[in-house]
Order: structure tokens, then sequence, then C-alpha cells
């Protein structure tokens, strides 16, 4: 009797956690929901790219059939790209952010939930074309007149369409609600050129989205509107083909610094923590992220130079795209003068950033090569092209995102990860990663087009195919052991302080988890690196506002898993029926007002 | 201090040699592959390739420079216990100045070749011979206006002669490129786009489709024959002469009837220029590759086989075998027997 009385209050307990994370406004919780399901999409990708790279190991290989290939990579991209890179990114803004500007949550605690939900809502509607067989299989890019309903019959175009429709709903509800937190929220003192960088350059990233997706927004739309109300937006006779990419590509190169901004702000705080010294040439790293953020949206034809514009729009933009590499380049060097003198430890966090550092100027300098036009007439959908993404999102931002998951990961879990398999990890993705791409330049070289199932064996590609194929194996190994090293490390990991890496910024003066509250006072800024400062300049004594008795939490609310749910329904409206986009749009209207009028306390 | 401190120099510099052994075996192996872009035979491939190549060597002088750097400044600046921290520079304007100019000088040295090789092979040379390349899905059709014929999938020009490759698309985007000849254009439906080149050397060059188009763009393969003028004026009159009109009574002649017969009623989507079947019906389809010299051509389904009379065969009965979700039907027993089938092949085989 007793027991089952204690069993059933367990189950209620276990209800009430549950709830809690459904219904929390948390920014720190909605970070690691962030995290896990990033993370978990993350090996979704990783398997869809095994699964690539097992089909490529051999000439005229069989394993995979056409169709199900073309799946495999378009859902590739797309899963790594929208539901790994860039949730993962947020996983850190949220938790990140608001410690680092002293703040107790963001400016809008319901909208982040809601962002949360909308993502994770959305990224399962993406990937559910897998359950009918007939998931995206146009490539990430979507290019019409491929896309259109005449060449894509089915619902696999509309689950990209949809798919990628409510995801960007989550990423501007992001973008706006991190915007106004940094511009409103931060301590006092924290001018803006106090900020961390990585507050900077996620403030950059902010922007970029505000942007950059709504040209998504509308060319998702009038996609969409071709595809089932029969308009002619993209219709070789009535519309345009080539006018999809430019509106994909006006928000497709912007997204490219979408992906990277956030790691080039997580290394520029690893390489100071860990050289012992501040990131060098702060200003110039600023401006330069701010000079890459408003170049980035002038150069979006680097993309497009074979569809025959003419040689003077070619000229223009192999000449804004390669002035975009002059800021980039700035950064490089900043962080290696960073290094330069500095004290070093090399933790795997530190091993990490400075891979990010040789990794990111490889594809930084392939990508100079085929921004002069010419040079892309040849590489243009080949392998090397492959081979620069990689070295781009995977070398640079990939990198950046696990050297921030060993740096912040005792804030989060009060422990530290594991450095001895954190050490392993980083050579077998290093070198698999290398092996893995690496050989894709060669591949390049000699004319492998990108995209193609199967290619014959007259033709010099099998060595470096299956040079290659090894690679995935082994990073896939490597990156294995990286969630073996996360479950191990929550739960039997060596207890980290407060500030366990002698930090610069004041995340490091919370407790390790941070409380509820993030802050018993609001800290006052001094300095740039003020936490720093205060341990070595003004000798510890922490400057604080008055102690604070009434902390107001914004308390949770289900209503923003509501309004997404509604959201959801209405772009699979679009899928299967039309009915249920209604239903859809009911719920939303009906969440939206609840949400209105739900009390605040 | 913890032991996540310390850590073998060694260990670091092993971050290079990985990288350093495949960039020296790729630079060995690349290379005289069929496909490859190094192995140049036209003047447009050659001017991307001498634009290329002093990009290459700037890239590999700074990528040599930034990497040293990192690696030494990892090696050398080494935190030892107890160590106070070091001298906290936030940075040095003058320098910082210079390492903002030093990419702008580079990347300006770089500009001024790529514009001018832009407008180099943008401009339309004299009295060049013009081909429309028209790309479907899944093989491409060679349009020889002036000379009123067409072919499919294998393309022939004169050596030394200025070529407009003037192209669109009828589904979806495709992009020609034959590596060792000229750099890739898309071809975009309700679009014109052209390519500009003069072959410099005779043989045959391999080409194949680099935009992705739907299933089957793997296997949308060509190939371009460079000949002497007086060869290729040859191969121009026998294709303007049409198909070569099988003796009656032979295997060839039978396979020709096969050709128009209901069953398989391939007249319907090919074309066979100057073949009439007894009832007067002619070989003028437009769905599929104009097979006028069929058996004159390396490949057959845009490179899914090589052009043999048992690969025919099997092209013929299931087109999906080697090229599944292609626009061309199956054709069963049923519909074409074994016997006329070896007709058919032998017909097709004959045609040059
Ligand atoms: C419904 C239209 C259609 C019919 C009927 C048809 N074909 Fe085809 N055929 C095609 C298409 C389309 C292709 C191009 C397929 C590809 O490579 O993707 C093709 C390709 C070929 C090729 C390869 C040509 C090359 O150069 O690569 C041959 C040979 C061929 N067909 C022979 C035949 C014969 C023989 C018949 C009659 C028994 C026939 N076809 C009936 C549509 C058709
Ligand atoms: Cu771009
Ligand atoms: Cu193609």
């Amino acid at each position: 009797m007793a027991q089952a009385v204690a069993a059933k209050d367990e189950q209620l307990d276990r209800w009430a956690v549950i709830w809690d994370w459904i219904t929390t406004s948390d920014h720190k919780k909605i970070g690691l929901l962030y995290f896990w399901t990033s993370l978990t999409f993350f090996f979704v990708g990783g398997l869809l790219a095994l699964g690539v790279r097992s089909q490529l190991a051999v000439p005229n290989s069989t394993m995979i059939s056409p169709d199900v290939y073309n799946q495999f990579f378009t859902m590739h991209a797309l899963v790594m790209i929208f539901l790994a890179l860039m949730p993962m990114s947020v996983a850190f803004f949220n938790y990140i952010i608001p410690l680092q500007i002293g703040a107790r949550d963001v400016a809008f605690p319901r909208l982040n939930s809601f962002s949360y939900w909308v993502y994770l809502f959305g990224g399962l509607l993406l990937c559910s074309g897998f359950l009918f067989g007939e998931a995206p299989d146009i490539g990430w890019t979507g290019y019409t007149s491929l896309s259109s309903a005449q060449y894509t019959p089915g619902m696999s175009g509309d689950f990209y369409v949809m798919g990628l429709q409510v995801l960007g709903i989550s990423s501007l509800a992001g973008g706006l609600n991190f915007f106004v937190t940094i511009v409103n929220m931060r301590a006092p003192g924290m001018s803006l050129m106090r900020m961390p960088i990585f507050v900077w350059m996620s403030l950059i990233t902010f922007v970029l989205i505000m942007l950059a997706f709504p040209s998504l927004t509308v060319a998702l739309f009038a996609l969409m509107m071709d595809r089932n109300f029969d308009t002619v937006f993209f219709s070789a006779s009535d519309g345009s083909v080539v006018m999809w990419q430019h509106l994909f590509w006006i928000f497709g190169h912007p997204e490219v610094y979408i992906l990277i901004l956030p790691a080039f702000g997580i290394i520029s705080e690893v390489l100071p923590t860990f050289s012992r010294k501040p990131l060098f040439g702060y200003s110039f790293v600023v401006f330069s992220g701010i000079a890459i953020a408003f170049l980035g949206f002038g150069v979006w034809v680097h993309h497009m130079f074979t569809v025959g514009m003419g040689p003077i729009p070619n000229m223009v933009f192999s000449t804004t795209t390669m002035l975009i590499a002059i800021p980039t380049g700035v950064k490089i060097l900043n962080w290696v003068a960073t290094l330069w003198g500095g004290s070093i430890r090399l933790t795997t966090a530190m091993l990490f950033a400075t891979a990010f550092v040789g990794m990111f100027t490889i594809g930084g300098i392939s990508g100079v090569m085929h921004a002069a036009v010419p040079i892309d007439y040849w590489q243009h959908d080949t392998y090397f092209v492959v081979a620069h993404l990689h070295y781009v999102l995977f070398g640079g931002t990939m990198f950046g995102l696990i050297a921030g998951t060993y740096y912040w990961f005792p804030k989060m879990f009060g422990r530290y990860m594991s450095e001895s398999i954190g050490r392993v990890h980083f050579w077998l993705t290093l070198i698999g990663f290398n092996l893995t791409f690496f050989p894709m330049h060669f591949l390049g070289v000699d004319g492998m087009p990108r995209r193609i199932y199967t290619y014959p064996s007259d033709y010099g590609y099998e060595l470096w195919n299956m040079v290659a194929t090894i690679g995935a194996y082994l990073l896939g190994l490597g990156m294995a052991l990286m969630v073996y090293n996360l479950i191990k490390s929550i739960r039997s990991g060596e207890p980290a302080s407060a500030d366990p890496w002698d930090g610069r910024t004041i995340e490091w003066t919370t407790t390790s988890p941070p409380a509820k509250h993030n802050f018993d006072h609001t800290p006052q800024i001094r300095a740039r690196d003020d936490f720093w400062d205060q341990k070595y300049n003004r000798k510890g004594e922490a400057e604080t506002t008055p102690a604070e008795e009434h902390i107001h939490l914004p308390p949770g609310s289900y209503i923003p898993l509501l309004v997404a749910l509604g959201l959801m329904l209405m772009g699979a409206g679009v899928i299967f029926t039309l009915w249920l986009s209604v239903i859809g749009g009911i719920v939303v209207t009906v969440g939206l007002f609840a949400w209105a009028f739900e009390p605040n306390d | 201090m913890a032991d996540w401190i310390r850590c073998k120099r060694g260990v670091v510099l092993g971050s290079l040699v990985p990288l350093l052994a495949l960039t020296l075996a790729g630079c060995g192996i690349t290379g005289g592959e069929v496909q490859s872009a190094n192995e140049l035979a036209g003047d447009n491939a050659r001017s991307i390739w001498n634009l290329f190549v002093p990009i290459f060597w700037l890239s590999v002088v700074i990528f040599v420079l930034v990497q040293g750097a990192l690696i030494w400044a990892v090696i050398k600046f080494r935190y030892k216990d107890g160590d106070p921290p070091p001298a906290q520079l936030h940075g040095n304007t003058k320098v910082e100045v210079a390492w903002t100019i030093a990419p702008a000088i580079i990347l300006a040295v770089i500009l001024v070749p790529t514009i001018t090789t832009i407008a180099d092979l943008a401009s339309e040379p004299d009295d060049p011979y013009t081909i429309d390349v028209i790309g479907h899905q899944w093989w491409w059709e060679f349009d020889y206006e002036d000379d009123g014929f067409a072919t499919g999938n294998v393309m022939h020009i004169p050596v030394d002669q200025p070529i407009r490759v003037r192209m669109t698309a009828s589904d979806v985007i495709h992009s020609f490129y034959a590596p060792q000849l000229f750099g890739k254009q898309d071809l975009i439906p309700g679009r014109e786009t052209n390519i500009y080149f003069t072959a410099e050397q005779t043989g045959e060059f391999y080409g194949q489709c680099y935009e992705f188009c739907g299933v089957q763009h793997a296997n949308m393969h060509f190939r371009i024959m460079v000949h002497e003028q007086d060869e290729f004026d040859d191969w121009v009159a026998s294709q303007q002469a049409g198909a070569l009109e099988p003796e009656p009574d032979t295997l060839e002649a039978q396979g020709k009837e096969v050709f128009f017969q209901p069953g398989a009623a391939c007249h319907a989507c090919h074309a066979i220029d100057g073949a009439v079947a007894e009832d007067g019906t002619e070989a003028i389809g437009q769905v599929g590759p104009n097979l006028t010299n069929l058996g004159d051509r390396p490949i057959i389904g845009a490179g899914s086989l090589e052009n043999t009379p048992e690969n025919l065969r099997d092209w013929i009965r299931d087109p999906h075998e080697s090229k599944p979700g292609n626009e061309m039907p199956a054709f069963s027993q049923d519909q074409i027997s074994d016997e006329d089938l070896d007709a058919l092949v032998a017909y097709l085989s004959s045609l040059r």
C-alpha cells in the first residue's frame, strides 16, 4: 500500500518534471533543450552522410538506389544546416548570452520557448518525409524548375517548402528576441564595446537572421504557390527560373555567416581564456564582423556565376566576394596574434579552437579560389566545392561548437568533461575530418560532379572516394566518442568550480550550474573582460548593486508549445490536406489570444 | 594543476602530417584522368588553368605562413605550472592596419587577371561555328542548325576552329562542362547561354552534366570528338545524307521494320534521318536522342553503358536496369520478340 503510494508520487514527480521542461521559459533549460535536440539531429544528419559515403566508396555501386540517394544527400544538408548547426548555436545563445551580459533571462521568455517548439516541430515535419518514402530529393538549394510540381510531383517538394517555412519562423523569432535582449538587457556598465566577443558576433548574427530569412520566406511562399496553387512565379515561359536562385542566395549567402559567426564568437572566447591574454585587436574583430555581415549581402551571385548573367555582374560580384576575404583574413590573423606571447593551456576546448583556425583558413583560401569567376567555371558543382563548404561548416562551425561544448560544459553541468576522452575525440575528429574532406579537393580537380549517386570506374575517382569514406567512418567514431564523453561526464565528471578555467567574462562569476535567477546581484561592469579585471586588477572586490530581494522570474507557459503545434499543422496541411491548415490556423489564433491575455506572474 | 595542461609538443606537430601527406599524394596522383581540369586541350580551359596556377601558389604560401604561425605559437607559448599571466596585450593598431592592407593588396593582384579572364571568356570570337545544345532529363541534344541535322550525346567538332555552344534546356537546369576543353555554363529553360572555345587537339574528350537535374543526374555524360577539319567535313556530309539504307533481305533491313512496328514504335520518340517504313511512316520522334549515327557512338544512355550490341540489347529490353528512372520505356518479349530484337540491334549498330 505505502509502496504503491510512493510509486505513484514518483510518477507524479516525473510528470511534474516533464511538465516543467515543456512549459519552461528559463533560458538555460531552453538552451539545454536546443542542445540535446540539435545533437540528436546532428547524428541523424551524420548517419545520412555515412549512407552517402558508403554508396560512393566504390564506383558503379548499387547499394542505395538513385532516388533514395538523392533524398539522403538533400536531407543530410537540410538536417545539418537547419536542424543541427544553427540550433546548436542557438543552444549557446540561450545558455550563455544572458549570463555573459548579466541578465536574468531573455527579453521575451515565452517567445523563446515558442522558438524552440517551432524548431522541434518544424524539424520533425521536414524529416517526416522519410516516413512516406518521400523526403525532399531536390538538393538543399531546391532549384526551380526541378522543384516545381511538374518535375518533382508528390509530397517531397512540399516537405521541403513547408518544413523550411516553419523552421524560418523559429529563426526569425529567435533572432528578434536575442537582438532585443542584447540591446536592452545588458548589465549596468556593459557598453557595447565592453561586450564579450561571443555576444558581439551573436548580435551580428541576429541582424543577419532578421534581414536574410525574409528572402527565403518569400521564395518558399512563391514556390508553395507554384507547386500547389498553379501560380507561375518560377515558370520558364511566364516567370523566371533563375529568380529562385536570386531569392534563395540572398538568404543563402548570409546564412553561411549566420552559421559561422557564432563559432567565430565562441573561439574568440576560448582562445583568450586558454592563452590567458585578451583577444588581440578586439575592435578590429568586432568591426571586421560587422563588415562581413554588411558585405555578406552583396555577394550572393557568386553562387550563380555559371547561370550566364554576362561578364559585368560576374566581375562585380567577384570583386565583392574577394573584398569579404579581407575582414575574414583580419580575424584569422587576430586569433593567431592572440595565441602569440600567451600562456597556452591545451585543453580539449583549446585544441578544437586552434584547429578551427587552421581548418577555417583552408576553407577560406579555397573560397577565394572560386571567387575568381573563371576558376569557378571549373570548380562550381564539383567536389572541390563540397570540400570547401565542409572546411567552413565542419572544420569551422562544428569545430567551434565542439570547442564551446567543452568550454561551457562545466558551467552548464557543474562538472568537467573528461579531458582524456576529449583528447582522443579531438584527434579522431581532426584526422577523420581531413581524411574525408581533403581528398575531395583532388576529386574536384579531376572533375567529379557533386550530387551524383554513382560514378564510372575509369575516371580515376576510386582511390580518393575510398579514402574519404574511411575518413567519414573515423569521423563518425570521433563524434560518437563525444556523446559518450558527454553522458559519462554528466554522471561522474570531475566536479567543477564556478570558475574552472580562470575565465575572463562574467558568466564565470555565477555558480556552476547557475541558479535559476542566474545572479544574486545584478553585476556592475567596469571593464571589458570584467571578471579578469576583477580578479587581477581590482583584486577581487566584486561590484554589485544592492542585494535584490524580489527577483521576478517569468512563469512557465504551455501556450507557446500550442501555437507552435498549430503552425506545424498549418504547414502539414499544405502537404496533406488543407483541412489540417484550417485546424492549425484556429489553434494558432486561439493560442495567440490566450498568449496575449495570459497573466504574467 | 590537472594534467590537461600538459600535452606533448609532437602531438601538435602531428596535426600537419596527415595534411601534408595528403597534399603530396594528391599532387602526385591528380591529373591524367579523363575528366581532369589540368589535362588541357582547349583555349578556354587553358585560360582558366593559367589563372588558377598563380592563385594556387599564392594560396600555398599563405597557407604555410598562417598554419606555421599558428602551430609555432601553440608550441612556443605553452603554460608551465605557476607561470604568472602573460602581458595583457590588447592589440597593436599599426600591425592590424598592416594586415588589413596586405590582404587587400594580394586580392587586388588576383582581381586584375580575374577580370580580364572573365572578359576574355565572354567575348565572341570571329566567325565561330555554332552548335546548339539542348539539355533534356537526362541526355543531350546537339543541333547543327546551319548544316541541317541533329545528333545526341556525342558532339563532333573541328580542331582549331572557334566554336560557339549556344545552350538552353527543355525541362530543368543542366550544366555543360568538358573540363579539358572549356569552363562550365548552365543550360536554363527559357534562356540562352553561350560557351566559346577552340579545341587545340584532336581526340575524344569527356564531359557530363554538373547541375543537379533529378534522379539520373549522375548518368548524363557526353563526349566531344575533335576532328581535323576535312575529317569533320566528311562527318557533316554523312550526317546530312541521313542514315544508311540497309540492303534488302538482310537482318538489318528486318530490324528497320521492327523499329517502326506497333509493338516497338521507336519512331514515336526517336528520329533516324531519312529512314522511312514500308508504309511511309517517317522516323522523326523528338522525345529521345536522334539515332541516325548510333553505331558510331561510344556510349549509350548518355554514358550509362558502353555501346556494344549486347548492351544495346539490354538497354532496349530494360533501360532502367542501367539507368533507373529515365524516360525511355522498357520493351518486353511481348512487344519485341528476341528474334526481332536481334534484328533491331543489328540495324541500330549499323547506323553511322
Ligand atoms: C517514350 C519514348 C521512347 C520510346 C518509345 C523509345 N525510346 Fe529510346 N529513348 C528515349 C529517351 C527519353 C532516351 C534517353 C534516355 C536517357 O539517356 O536518359 C532514349 C534513349 C535511347 C537510346 C540511347 C541513345 C543514346 O545515344 O544514348 C537508344 C539506343 C534507344 N533509346 C533506342 C530505342 C529503341 C530501339 C526503341 C524502340 C524499341 C526506343 N528507344 C523507344 C525515349 C524513347
Ligand atoms: Cu556565398
Ligand atoms: Cu544534371
